[in-house]
């Protein structure tokens, strides 16, 4: 059930962020929304949920870029991985929470993607200032709502076993 | 609380491999043929939208020669929708061409009627002398039909067919010095002979002495011709030689608008000759 219920939601991402590159992208910068759901699923989601909708999340930007097939991935995977870990000691059901926490994720996935770049790509990949800039700040912006919506989709956590 | 972390450690390190396999195995032109196939079968209107470099940026080289083969295939039939309207406006010409010619008294152009020929074989020993098709009696060629080719968008003499046999035929190349056509220069009235010299250019010999002929001007097929139909393109006047005291009649350079050397498929007409009087006899 939690299984569809993901899936469910991948899809109605995978469609929002089509539908944001193609009409909603000023100046290349759009809302990446994925990074967004990964992050909530992250918090909500159980250990394998977590990190393979995170993983489910890169793969999408890896096909639609497959230079370096895998990075996204990897980066995504890892910054699933690090949230998963500092959940319960930070307080994330506050969309300031959710924001900062969007912002500091694609930064850290960013970063990472493009250091990977030194590896398998041959060298850093830098995709400019406006990207590097804006896009945090546009996720940070789509975080709440996306937050929103995965509450609705994946299974709330356990707070009895939160704490 | 414990086994949970176990769990997201075993899936953190999990999907970390799976991605650091990805990164590692050479995916690129798998992931690219793979997104190129989906944008292309699963997604038509991606693939009407863009053309077939954008999708197939990245891709393999035969996937990308399917969906370019597609791009070229709409192209074509485009074209071919244009062809049609044309020779839907050719054939009305032609019906009104066969009324003025019925009612004036003068023979009515013929409709082009043949096969088209693949070339087989061409002989070093005689390269600019002919070559065989794989047409024959079987696809009803016969001897003297005329021999047309492709070049540039536009329709030219190659030569005419001199043997046939069941499935396949001798075509005499316009090049072979055996070779002669009554032709005439376009915007002129009167008729000269191209004849084939043994290499690429012909002759074109009987012009008048006063003809006014210029380099570049086009050479169309006579009527008078008894081989090729009137007005299709033989080629164009690349050089002329005026008539002088030990030659009665001007003579041109002709460079054939179709090179036979370089057709690889010929259109064989099949005319309809009234038969000679030595076939009429054995008839009857």
């Amino acid at each position: 059930m939690t299984f569809i219920r993901l899936a469910a939601l991948y899809v109605l991402c995978v469609a929002a962020q089509w539908w944001l590159g193609a009409h909603l992208s000023p100046g290349g910068v759009t809302a990446n929304v994925l990074l967004d759901a990964a992050v909530a699923v992250a918090v909500l989601g159980g250990p394998v949920a977590a990190h393979g909708f995170a993983f489910m999340c890169g793969l999408y930007f890896d096909f639609m870029s497959p230079r370096m097939f895998g990075g996204h991935a990897l980066a995504f995977t890892l910054m699933a991985r690090a949230i998963w870990f500092v959940r319960w000691r930070l307080d994330f059901p506050t969309p300031p929470s959710q924001m900062a926490l969007a912002a500091a994720a694609s930064v850290f996935a960013a970063a990472f993607h493009s250091l990977l770049g030194i590896v398998f790509a041959g060298g850093f990949i830098w995709r400019g200032w406006a990207f590097s800039v804006f896009t945090p700040v546009a996720n940070a912006v789509a975080a709440p709502f996306v937050f929103a919506l995965a509450a609705v989709f994946a299974p709330p956590p356990d707070k009895s076993r939160r704490r | 609380m414990h086994k949970e972390k176990q769990h997201a450690t075993i899936a953190a390190a999990v999907f970390s491999a799976l991605s650091l396999l990805f990164l590692l195995l050479p995916s690129s032109p798998v992931v690219n043929s793979a997104k190129a196939a989906l944008a292309f079968s699963l997604l038509p209107f991606v693939s009407a939208g863009h053309s077939a470099a954008e999708i197939t940026a990245g891709a393999p080289r035969n996937i990308a020669a399917l969906i370019n083969a597609e791009e070229e295939n709409r192209a074509l039939r485009l074209r071919q929708k244009d062809a049609d309207i044309t020779a839907a406006q050719l054939e009305a010409a032609l019906e009104t061409n066969r009324r003025l010619a019925a009612e004036t008294g003068l023979s009515a152009s013929e409709k082009w009627r043949g096969v088209w020929a693949r070339v087989m074989e061409r002989d070093p020993a005689h390269w600019n002398s002919s070559f065989l098709v794989d047409r024959g009696a079987s696809s009803g060629v016969q001897p003297h039909d005329p021999v047309l080719g492709v070049q540039d968008g536009r329709a030219g003499i190659v030569g005419k067919v001199v043997e046939v046999w069941r499935d396949s035929a001798k075509v005499l190349l316009a090049t072979d010095e055996m070779f002669s056509a009554v032709c005439y220069v376009e915007g002129r009235n009167w008729d000269a002979l191209a004849e084939g010299r043994g290499r690429a250019e012909l002759r074109l010999n009987y012009l008048p002495s006063d003809a006014n002929v210029e380099k570049g001007a086009k050479v169309f097929t006579s009527r008078s011709s008894v081989v090729f139909p009137q007005g299709i393109l033989a080629g164009t006047i690349i050089g002329v030689h005026q008539a002088g005291s030990f030659q009665t009649f001007t003579s041109a350079d002709l460079r054939l608008a179709v090179r036979p050397e370089a057709a690889k498929e010929v259109f064989i007409m099949s005319r309809n000759r009234p038969p000679a009087p030595a076939e009429q006899g054995a008839a009857k």
